[in-house]
């Protein structure tokens, strides 16, 4: 089903896959600046990001949620990887290494990205008390901007579940301005 | 979001042109896979992937490099805590990189397959992670540079009958990586079998020569 969804051409079609880059590499950069502060780091997960989308690509169902609720499922994992690896001091198998990609001006854009979401990133350290469950969903929603529906559909839960667990979540952390504006709607 | 280009894209900066040029060749990669190997599925790759990712969070890491024009080809330093750093920057010397480290007390097996090749799995028995957080005393610190990568190994982290383990994968003259892992118990010589495509680079022409020309085989195994 839906095999031709243009998504699912990106992993082995140099051309829908530019289409894709372009289209979305500034808002792969936001939902990595929202969580990452070293401008390093940031490009190497830029890469890892993508890098993922194109082995993931053929997996893509419409079903499973919107491409961009996939797109930032992705993201989070890779994100998420790297979090876990760094806390054992390890380094990420990659393909690309994104920071040697870096000149001065690029990098400049990186840190100005990256000032430009520290609020962002202070209620994702925030989450980091929640468990991991409510955490992505939080994430997702609250950080990220995805509708309740698409969060959940990602995420592989109910709307009615998310619903809860954002209730939940909101309960545990209560002190942040994004969360106290957040709206629990499907 | 969408899978076409909306209309007020803005241009691409030098990061994202360069960061474009690579993936594409990643892209270019699979296309061709699927060209000329149509029964090999690439839904396979993903299970490939978590494995490389699994690995390390189990203790082994793999390290890219990009060539630079950094010499010697390895250094291997030590510190007045015990620790032991060791920095390679290119793939060459496999057998004195081993002697080096073992003057410093660490047993270690460094193999350098050509290119296009890599060693078979199996050859030896990754010891467990270490329980409890990670620290200085249990975990590798690594950085990557331009030109080469370097490691520094905690003092005992290497116990008496583990060996250090560096073995490179997918070498060639873009880039090329260095698993890293501890293994118990003795190490088995390297069965060279090719390098699966996933570390290989893009089909073509091979370059002649290049500051990090790798040897066709080299391989140092400890006792």
């Amino acid at each position: 089903m839906n095999d031709n969804h243009p998504l699912r051409r990106i992993g082995r079609d140099p051309t829908a896959f530019e289409a894709f880059y372009r289209a979305n590499v500034e808002a792969v950069q936001r939902f990595i600046a929202r969580r990452v502060n070293d401008p390093h780091m940031a490009a190497d997960l830029t890469a890892d990001v993508f890098l993922a989308v194109i082995e993931a690509s053929d997996s893509y169902r419409p079903s499973r949620g919107t491409p961009i609720a996939w797109l930032y499922g992705v993201a989070r994992n890779v994100v998420a990887d790297r979090h876990r690896q760094q806390a054992r001091e390890l380094r990420l198998v990659t393909r690309v290494a994104g920071r040697a990609l870096l000149d001065p001006d690029s990098l400049a854009r990186v840190e100005d990205r990256i000032s430009a979401e520290q609020e962002s990133r202070r209620l994702y350290a925030a989450l980091s008390t929640l468990p991991e469950d409510d955490r992505a969903l939080i994430e997702l929603v609250a950080l990220d901007g995805l509708s309740v529906a698409d969060a959940a559909q990602v995420l592989g839960v109910k709307p009615g579940t998310a619903r809860v667990r954002l209730h939940r979540a909101r309960r545990q952390i209560t002190t942040h301005p994004l969360l106290t504006t957040l709206e629990v709607t499907s | 979001m969408s899978t076409h280009p909306s209309t007020d894209q803005r241009p691409l900066d030098t990061f994202e042109t360069a960061l474009l040029g690579q993936l594409t060749a990643v892209v270019d990669e699979r296309a061709a896979q699927v060209t000329t190997s149509p029964s090999r599925r690439l839904t396979g790759r993903p299970a490939r992937w978590a494995a490389a990712v699994a690995a390390a969070a189990a203790g082994t890491a793999a390290l890219l490099v990009l060539p630079g024009g950094a010499t010697p080809a390895y250094a291997v330093e030590s510190d007045s805590s015990g620790s032991v750093t060791v920095t390679i920057n290119q793939l060459a010397d496999a057998s004195a990189l081993k002697d080096a480290l073992a003057a410093k007390g660490i047993t270690a097996d460094v193999t350098y397959p050509g290119v296009g090749k890599q060693c078979a799995a199996g050859r030896f028995t990754e010891a467990p992670a270490a329980g409890g957080p990670p620290s200085e005393a249990n975990a590798f610190k690594s950085s990557v540079g331009s030109g080469g990568f370097s490691m520094t190994i905690p003092k005992n982290m290497i116990q008496p009958g583990q060996t250090l383990v560096l073995e490179s994968v997918w070498p060639d003259s873009q880039s090329w990586m260095v698993k890293v892992a501890i293994a118990n118990g003795p190490v088995g010589a390297c069965q060279l079998v090719d390098a699966d495509p996933m570390f290989m680079p893009p089909a073509g022409p091979a370059p002649a020569g290049g500051s990090n020309e790798v040897e066709p085989t080299a391989v140092a195994t400890a006792q």
